[in-house]
């Protein structure tokens, strides 16, 4: 009844990793694993460090000039910071999706296909094929099938997000990257988007930040709980829940801390 | 409690008046000038060449001549514009180089038109050797315009949202396939206003062509950028120093043209803008 | 599969439900198969699986932990966890009442309770209480509302019966052919099946409480008002 951990694959590890903006340290000698097809929350108040968590694992901080990190992220038998990493395939394999929907400012479809040609698919007949799939897996198909080539822009926000979300699926990565993807929509285009995620879990391994701690435990196997960017506790979301282990962890759980 | 409220009522009322005063004034002159230059436009006027030293005949020549320097202008400063814009936001905004480049960018903006027509006489004109010609007329232009475009391109990328840029990273994307593809065309609207705009302004001006492309009268159209132009704004300012009263009709329908011109200019930029917003 | 992890839990905890409840059941059966037929090895085996079904009761506690502390259900969802714990409870007690009866097979093996057991008042308690549960069984499974109400109404007739018994025994003292050494062993029995009888009535009330949000004591008076 109680999930093992050691039944369960790891997909990434992360060793001693400390991340800084300019001087400020804002990562803590990290550790942890993480764990295939499972859904894992990293949790803890404002500024805590998580979505700067989040974003070294696909270097996406890379991008930010003042950032720094040290220590090793393993994924598929290689530290990711390592100088020979190709970083297009790195990114194509852990895909990461934003608090913001952002649609590109093209057709659906294009949007889609988007990652499919950067990455050099030309065979249209392949591409057509991927749009539609990635358009199932996100839940949006039915939504949009009839209007592949009108602006994504047209879309309402919670349609957006599963854009993104399809947008993403179709260069067909391992790990999904959520970083608080349902805080800008409304209710139940909220729950919409937690449905999905649940049912990708099958396919994908997914690491979402959230702030919403009922969310975390709506729909975690896993969760990180991070303060003041240390890392303090993490484990399988129903032994976190019933006995967590530090105080700290207990107080943020019963909204003592925020 | 009454008082404030009348007081409130009186300020409103007076910011209101001034700015109606201020917004029919603008409307009566405009209107003046289209009306009064209007009343002469006849196809010939668009066509034909100046005849009987201005008295008759067209401006013909004078708006290819405009269009043609428009053009160019555009040639030259668009592509230049749009890269230093994309240097400034997504390169360099925090090396030196960067901060050069924005400044300058800042001042040129600054700078009045006679001195660009003096700075492109010398330097284009007489130093390089062009002349009075097509060529220096474009290019001093071109440097008016150019920051101009640079800042626009500038502000509209730096306006997007991180997560734009952020979302082309993350699927693999590189620094240029995502400037190129996603940020140009998602700013696409508010450049293509600045760049309206831009034009709009350059088509009037007067100083800089005077020094350096235009010439009173051509016999002939112009066959290659080394040779002079007639041009709509340095017509009118020849009409009204060199010419009689009966020529001054040409004057004031050339007036009206151009700020017709002008006006549909940036009507199109405006309704572009419009739209925009509405998304 | 296509449930979300509140759709498993929820599913988990069913199962786990139906399967003590079957379990139970087996369990009563058993014990009064092993009282008559005075089976020792079958009350043994009735003893030790006790623990399992403490296990069970455990699991199902544990399911509605996580089901409140993660998914902080309302309404129905939310009753429907609680009560669960409630049925748990109540069925592993009927477990304990049946270990009582199994334990009794080894206590009076040398007895010869043929006459108690032949006794209708018992043998009548006995077949409603299976009922019962049986019933309860039924309804939970099929969500069947009317039938719980049903059930309910019999536990009446346990009662009754069980006042039945204790006047009969109570006679029976003073009766020179009755040997006295069973009149404890029939009033106990008769007591155990009893209260066999009013968890499986919690059962009943449990099981509507969950569909419907209400008790069938309220139901059950509404329908004597308006006759």
């Amino acid at each position: 009844m109680f999930e093992q951990i050691t039944t369960e694959k790891t997909i990434l590890k992360i060793i001693n990793f400390n991340g800084w903006y300019d001087q400020k340290q804002i990562l803590k000698n990290i550790n942890m694993d993480m764990f295939k097809n499972k859904i894992s929350a990293i949790i803890g108040p404002s500024g805590c460090g998580k979505t700067t968590l989040l974003r070294s694992i696909n270097r996406i901080n890379d991008e930010i000039p003042d950032y720094r990190a040290s220590g090793e992220i393993i994924y598929d038998g290689k530290n990711i910071y390592d100088k020979d990493i190709d970083i297009t395939m790195l990114r194509k394999k852990i895909g990461m999706v934003f608090q913001k929907p952002v649609p590109f400012p093209m057709s659906i479809y294009e949007n889609v296909a988007f990652g499919l040609k950067i990455h050099g698919l030309k065979d249209k007949r392949r591409i057509d094929e991927i749009v539609r799939l990635a358009l199932k897996r996100a839940a949006l198909w039915d939504e949009v099938k009839d209007e592949l080539n009108k602006p994504a822009r047209n879309l309402s926000g919670g349609q957006q997000q599963r854009l993104c979300i399809a947008r993403a699926l179709a260069v067909d990565p391992e790990i999904l990257l959520l970083d608080e993807p349902t805080s800008a929509l409304d209710p139940i285009a909220t729950q919409k988007i937690e449905n999905l995620i649940e049912h990708l879990s099958e396919d994908y391994s997914i690491i979402i930040v959230t702030h919403n701690l009922a969310q975390a435990t709506r729909i975690s196997d896993y969760m990180y709980f991070m303060y003041q960017g240390e890392l303090i506790e993490w484990g399988p979301t129903r032994n976190m829940v019933r006995n967590p282990k530090k105080q700290l962890t207990e107080d943020y759980l019963n909204g003592r801390i925020s | 409690m009454k008082k404030k409220q009348s007081v409130d009522s009186l300020v409103s009322l007076i910011f209101r008046t001034i700015s109606y005063i201020t917004f029919f004034s603008i409307i009566l002159i405009i209107s003046i000038v289209i009306i009064d230059g209007a009343r002469f436009f006849k196809p010939s006027f668009f066509f034909e060449y100046p005849k009987k030293a201005m008295t008759q005949g067209g401006i013909g020549p004078a708006i290819l001549g405009s269009l043609i320097m428009i053009a160019l202008i555009l040639l030259i400063s668009i592509p230049l514009g749009l890269l230093t814009g994309v240097f400034l936001s997504e390169y360099g905004s925090k090396s030196l180089i960067g901060k050069i480049i924005d400044i300058a960018v800042t001042s040129l903006s600054g700078v009045p038109s006679i001195v660009y027509g003096l700075f492109g006489l010398t330097l284009f004109s007489i130093t390089l050797g062009f002349g009075t010609s097509i060529l220096s007329g474009s290019l001093t232009l071109s440097i008016m315009t150019l920051p101009v475009i640079a800042s626009s391109v500038r502000e509209a990328l730096v306006a997007l949202p991180r997560e734009l840029r952020e979302s082309a990273f993350a699927l693999g994307a590189k620094k240029t396939e995502t400037i190129f593809k996603i940020l140009i065309p998602a700013g696409k609207k508010r450049i293509i206003t600045a760049i309206l705009i831009g034009s709009g302004r350059v088509i009037g001006e007067t100083a800089p062509v005077l020094l350096t492309g235009a010439v009173f009268y051509s016999t002939k159209l112009p066959t290659s950028l080394l040779d002079p132009v007639m041009t709509l704004p340095t017509h009118i300012y020849f009409i009204t120093m060199s010419y009689g009263v009966e020529a001054q009709w040409m004057a004031k329908a050339t007036s009206s043209f151009l700020l017709i011109l002008i006006l549909i200019i940036y009507l199109i930029a405006f309704q572009i803008r419009k739209e925009e917003k509405n998304v | 599969m296509d449930f979300t992890r509140f759709e498993t839990e929820l599913t988990l905890l069913r199962g786990t439900l139906s399967k003590l409840l079957s379990d139970v059941l087996k369990m009563l059966e058993d014990s009064i198969s092993s009282l008559k037929n005075k089976d020792l090895v079958l009350a043994q085996m009735i003893l030790d699986s006790d623990e399992e079904i403490d296990e069970m009761n455990r699991q199902i506690e544990e399911s509605v932990y996580q089901i409140l502390a993660r998914f902080r259900p309302m309404g129905k969802d939310l009753r429907y966890a609680i009560t669960m714990i409630k049925l748990s409870n109540d069925l592993e007690r009927i477990g304990d009442l049946s270990c009582n009866i199994a334990e009794k097979t080894q206590q009076y093996q040398n007895f010869d309770i043929y006459e108690i057991l032949e006794a209708k008042e018992i043998n009548q308690m006995l077949k409603v209480a299976i009922e019962m549960i049986k019933g309860a069984y039924k309804a939970f499974e099929e969500r069947d509302v009317d039938s719980a109400i049903k059930i309910w109404k019999k536990d009446d007739i346990v009662d009754e019966l069980e006042i039945e018994v204790r006047k009969k025994a109570i006679n029976r003292l003073s009766d020179p052919d009755f040997s006295q050494e069973l009149v404890v062993p029939y009033i106990l029995l008769a007591r155990d099946i009893e209260r066999i009888a009013d968890h499986a009535t919690n059962l009943c009330e449990e099981l509507v409480y969950i569909e419907i949000g209400k008790e069938i004591i309220n139901i059950v008076r509404e329908e004597q008002e308006n006759k």
